[in-house]
């Protein structure tokens, strides 16, 4: 099987449509240091940084395999997305306030650690119960999406994949290896069960359909000793899974397509 | 300066904003800079207006120089009376807090005027701080020098401490000067246009002023905006070139800027934040200059959309869906500034904000209503690491529905004695509105806005920042229905909060109930099945006879059971039967206090909270036994209450301790019939028609 090539509208040939789950996600939101609240909708950075764990990618490599013209990447949530706020006890990480000091000796370095007999500090999290996302992926760099494929359909993983922070251990399990996506064009619009990069102003409203924006990391690019996002997308969605947003394909920027028994966009 | 107008609103959209419809906290922030800066057209940083007082009676101190050459030579210095057409190129932004110097290269004086002197050894010095601020020379030395640094540079050949050039600028000045007037101090700069990384036109010298080169342009906005860089950073500055999170476009943006009241970013407390790498927070959360700048000036008018009660502040931040225009603009300016939160603080923002946008004169202003939004973010008083509850877009759709829940509620139901109201109760938040319906429904979104019609009913909570009230208050707002099971484990909690020595007040019940029938009717009530909305008797039913108190009775009983939640279907015959038992013991219980002056009547001994089947099974025979025994001494009837005992009796398909409803939906059931029990007496007099013709016999009935 060959990697996939990208057309120009960024529609994939053929992609790998997964499906990942957790009992709890937190995907934390740009802008918000203080509170830990989540977004709803996984970042399409976080996707790529969880299929970059399960293939084995270090940190920070692999934002150049998920770049704006060679990857295509739809999301699609398949559960409710609600949150809960969970408090959760956690060890102090200031280096000058929560760490101690004791290990090493003046002639060989001395080791800062975390000082573990203090006391812990409650955070609430706010945190997605249960959440279920479906992925359809497509990116060109061959050796990476070999390696994808055959991870996903081993069922092993380089590193624990999870729904953004590690306590969330993720399953994840392989839909389709070469699902083919159809285009779906056209003004008139068509229900989108993805979540859907724009504005509500594209969106023709549906009764007793609720849509939520926001707005999340799309693409990140290595620089200068550390990362930067290149592109943060709005993603427009309905919270219900069985429900979608009503949009014509042509007031997008990005292709639509039906893949397997889903309407997705790829961004 | 009077209210600006719909053009200067649209003015500010046109510059400052990225023309989407808001869809962040982020987008809102800067969206109210946008409405801040409107009220002064010279943009966000610089500052003219501030010299209106010196122009045409203050004068312009101008001081040339030649950077065509290194090091640059002071040639001149002029004086002149500054006019308005003056204002453009000198670029003034004023630092009205602190010390230092202003932030723009000029520097102006005192308003009531400066003798020579003081401009002297002052601001002329200003002027020499000014070209050394750490944040004026980042565009010289910092990873995002301006290609243009190098003009600072040459200036700063002239201005530094005792420079011989300096002396002999004050020397000039003080030579040229007299009196004292208000003062502005600038300085001209000739510069070879081949030296600048950018100009259009022709090769060539020409002479520049600080608002007109655009190195001197970005050191001002540099000085102004530096607390956007080092906050909470010791010595350092986070900083870089990347695309902005609210404009989209790759700009400069700043690591640390303000998030207006709610302060959800901060760098402040690593400890809480691991892998934070505090001068690379640019990188994680870029936000341009100009929007962090925009965000800054928000914080005002955000602080007028606050509402605080049961400690937490609510913040019900109005905007319009769709696409931004000044007349949106302007009206959400008008709506928020006139909100004064500390003067109106029994008046939740959310609703004043609809009612004026809903009652406007301007009928364009009126239409708008159906765009309204809120950002609606709840967090804990004085903690503000915490948020409990937060919705992007609350429209007021589902308040207005609950509060004709609650309209209706209270008048068709609650007040309707004959039909088995409980009746309204002054002072009890859910159990009283005004005779007037819009009034009424004008008070129910006050309440429900306000959080009183969760507070009434739900268990009581001291920690604000985990209080499940807001959460429900949220969910409330989203439309998103409450599961009564949720509603059912609350009630009863509170009505152990409310156990005291008399047993439970009935309005508490009787409120809970207002809010089931409430939800009910607004379709945001689950699992109650049914629901608790009475069918419509008025309609069905004729007007029960009011001569005969044991009539009136069984009337009220039957209408206030004819709820589709006391009907057939397992769950719903269990909470009749429950209810019935709580009615018996509630009249049984009435009787003991008013007839037999006992002390502790039978329903202060049954605790909702802590009641179980056996004991209910246990309490129910101690009632049917004491409405056995008080018959027995009375006269006529072998039975007391037969009209519940009758009912009680067929609703016991089985013994309690076989049901299977949940304990919860029970004790409420009891609760509840214990009020309606309690009330049955007093209230059958209350409608008792007295008439002199019956007044005997009732009488004798009522004491028997």
């Amino acid at each position: 099987m060959t990697t996939p090539n990208i057309d120009d509208k960024g529609l994939p040939e053929h992609c790998l449509s997964l499906r990942v789950a957790s009992d709890w996600g937190h995907f934390r939101r740009v802008g918000r240091t203080a509170t830990k609240q989540t977004y709803r909708m996984i970042p399409r950075t976080t996707v790529a940084g969880l299929l970059a764990a399960i293939v084995g990618e270090p940190r920070d490599s692999y934002y150049e395999t998920f770049g704006e013209d060679v990857s295509a990447i739809a999301i699609t949530p398949e559960s409710e997305l609600r949150t809960i706020n969970m408090p959760m006890t956690s060890v102090g990480t200031d280096p000058s306030e929560a760490t101690t000091q004791t290990a090493g000796s003046r002639r060989s370095q001395l080791v800062r650690y975390q000082d573990t007999r203090a006391p812990r500090q409650i955070h609430v999290y706010e945190t997605l119960v249960d959440p279920v996302y479906r992925l359809d992926v497509a990116v060109e760099d061959e050796e990476f999406y070999t390696q994808l494929r055959r991870h996903l359909k081993n069922g092993t993983s380089h590193y624990p994949p999870s729904l953004g922070l590690s306590e969330h251990l993720a399953r994840v399990e392989l839909l389709n290896s070469s699902s083919e996506p159809t285009p779906v064009t056209g003004d008139e619009p068509v229900i989108i069960d993805a979540a859907v990069p724009g504005t509500l102003k594209n969106v023709v409203p549906q009764a007793g359909v609720e849509c939520v924006t926001e707005r999340s990391a799309a693409v990140m690019e290595g620089i200068g000793g550390g990362r930067r996002t290149t592109r943060f997308d709005d993603l427009v969605f309905t919270p219900t899974p069985d429900t979608g947003v009503k949009v014509a394909p042509s007031a997008l920027d990005w292709p639509v397509a039906s893949v397997g028994d889903k309407t997705v966009v790829f961004r | 300066m009077s209210n600006p107008g719909v053009e200067d609103f649209q003015q500010a959209v046109d510059k400052y904003w990225h023309g989407q419809p808001v869809t962040s906290l982020e987008d809102l922030m800067t969206f109210y800079g946008v409405l801040a800066v409107a009220e002064d057209d010279s943009g966000l940083f610089r500052t003219p207006a501030e010299l209106s007082a010196y122009v045409d009676d203050g004068r312009l101190v101008t001081i040339h120089m030649d950077l065509t050459s290194d090091p640059a030579e002071y040639t001149d210095l002029t004086v002149d009376t500054l006019r308005d057409d003056d204002l453009a190129r000198l670029g003034y932004a004023a630092k009205t807090s602190g010390r230092g110097a202003d932030y723009s290269f000029t520097q102006a004086g005192s308003k009531t005027g400066n003798k020579p002197e003081k401009l002297k050894n002052t601001h002329i010095n200003r002027l020499r701080l000014w070209c050394n601020y750490d944040a004026v020379r980042g565009v010289v030395d910092s990873d995002e020098a301006h290609p243009d640094g190098w003009v600072l540079n040459r200036l700063g050949t002239i201005f530094k401490k005792d420079g011989k050039v300096l002396e002999e600028i004050k020397d000039d000045l003080t030579d040229l000067l007299q009196g004292s007037e208000p003062t502005v101090l600038t300085v001209g700069m000739t510069i070879d246009l081949s030296d600048l990384s950018e100009h259009s036109g022709e090769n060539g010298v020409e002479t520049f002023y600080p608002g007109t080169l655009d190195v001197m342009d970005a050191a001002m906005r540099r000085y102004l905006t530096a607390n956007l860089t080092d906050a909470n950073l010791d010595r350092r500055t986070s900083s870089g070139e990347a695309t902005g999170y609210v404009t989209g476009e790759e700009d400069r943006v700043v690591g640390t800027p303000k998030t207006g009241p709610f302060e959800i970013f901060s760098i402040k407390h690593p400890d809480v934040q691991p892998g934070l790498r505090q001068d690379q927070s640019w990188r994680n959360y870029p936000v341009s200059e100009q929007t962090g700048q925009l965000m800054s000036q928000a914080k005002s008018l955000l602080e007028e959309c606050v509402f605080r009660t049961s400690g937490v502040e609510t913040y019900a931040i109005p905007y319009f869906a769709g696409e931004v225009t000044g007349l949106k603009a302007q009206t959400l300016w008008n709506a928020v500034q006139s909100l004064d939160p500390e003067e109106n603080n029994d008046r939740p923002p959310m609703a004043r904000v609809t009612f004026d946008i809903e009652e406007a004169d301007n009928p364009a202003i009126r239409a708008l209503s159906d765009e309204l939004r809120f950002y609606y973010l709840v967090s804990p008083i004085s903690d503000d690491t915490h948020i409990v509850a937060e919705t992007p877009s609350a429209s007021t759709y589902w308040v207005n529905e609950i509060a004709d829940g609650l309209v209706s509620t209270v008048y068709e139901s609650l007040s309707a004695t004959a039909y088995g109201g409980l009746g309204v109760s002054t002072n009890w938040d859910l159990l009283e509105l005004p005779d007037d319906r819009d009034q009424a429904r004008r008070i129910a979104f006050y309440k429900i806005v306000g959080h009183e019609f969760t507070n009434a009913t739900f268990r009581r909570r001291d920690d604000a920042e985990d209080d499940f009230r807001r959460v429900v208050d949220q969910q409330l707002l989203e439309g998103r229905p409450v599961d009564a099971s949720v509603l059912l484990g609350e009630f009863v909690d509170r009505l152990g909060d409310e156990h005291g020595e008399d047993g439970v007040p009935w309005q508490v019940p009787a409120m809970q109930l207002v809010q089931l029938e409430t939800l009910s009717r607004a379709g945001l009530l689950d699992g109650l099945s049914g629901g608790a909305t009475p069918r419509d008797q008025s309609m069905t039913q004729d007007l029960p006879e009011l001569t005969d108190l044991t009539k009136i009775r069984e009337h009220r009983l039957e209408s206030f059971l004819d709820r589709p939640m006391f009907d057939s279907g397992k769950d719903n015959t269990e909470r009749r039967a429950a209810c019935l038992s709580g009615v018996l013991i509630g009249q049984i219980s009435w009787h003991q206090e008013h007839e037999r002056n006992m002390g502790q009547p039978l329903d202060t001994r049954v605790q909702a909270d802590k009641l179980t089947l056996d004991t209910l099974r246990k309490t129910v025979q101690t009632a049917l036994d004491n409405a056995r025994v008080y018959a027995a001494d009375g006269e006529g009837h072998n039975v007391l209450y037969p009209e519940v005992v009758d009912r009680l009796l067929e609703a016991y398909e089985e013994n309690p301790t076989e049901w299977s409803i949940s304990r919860d939906d029970m004790r409420f059931a009891v609760a509840l019939g214990t009020a309606f029990g309690r009330r049955a007496m007093p209230q059958a007099f209350d409608l008792h028609e007295s008439d002199s013709e019956s007044t005997d016999e009732d009488a004798s009935e009522a004491t028997a």
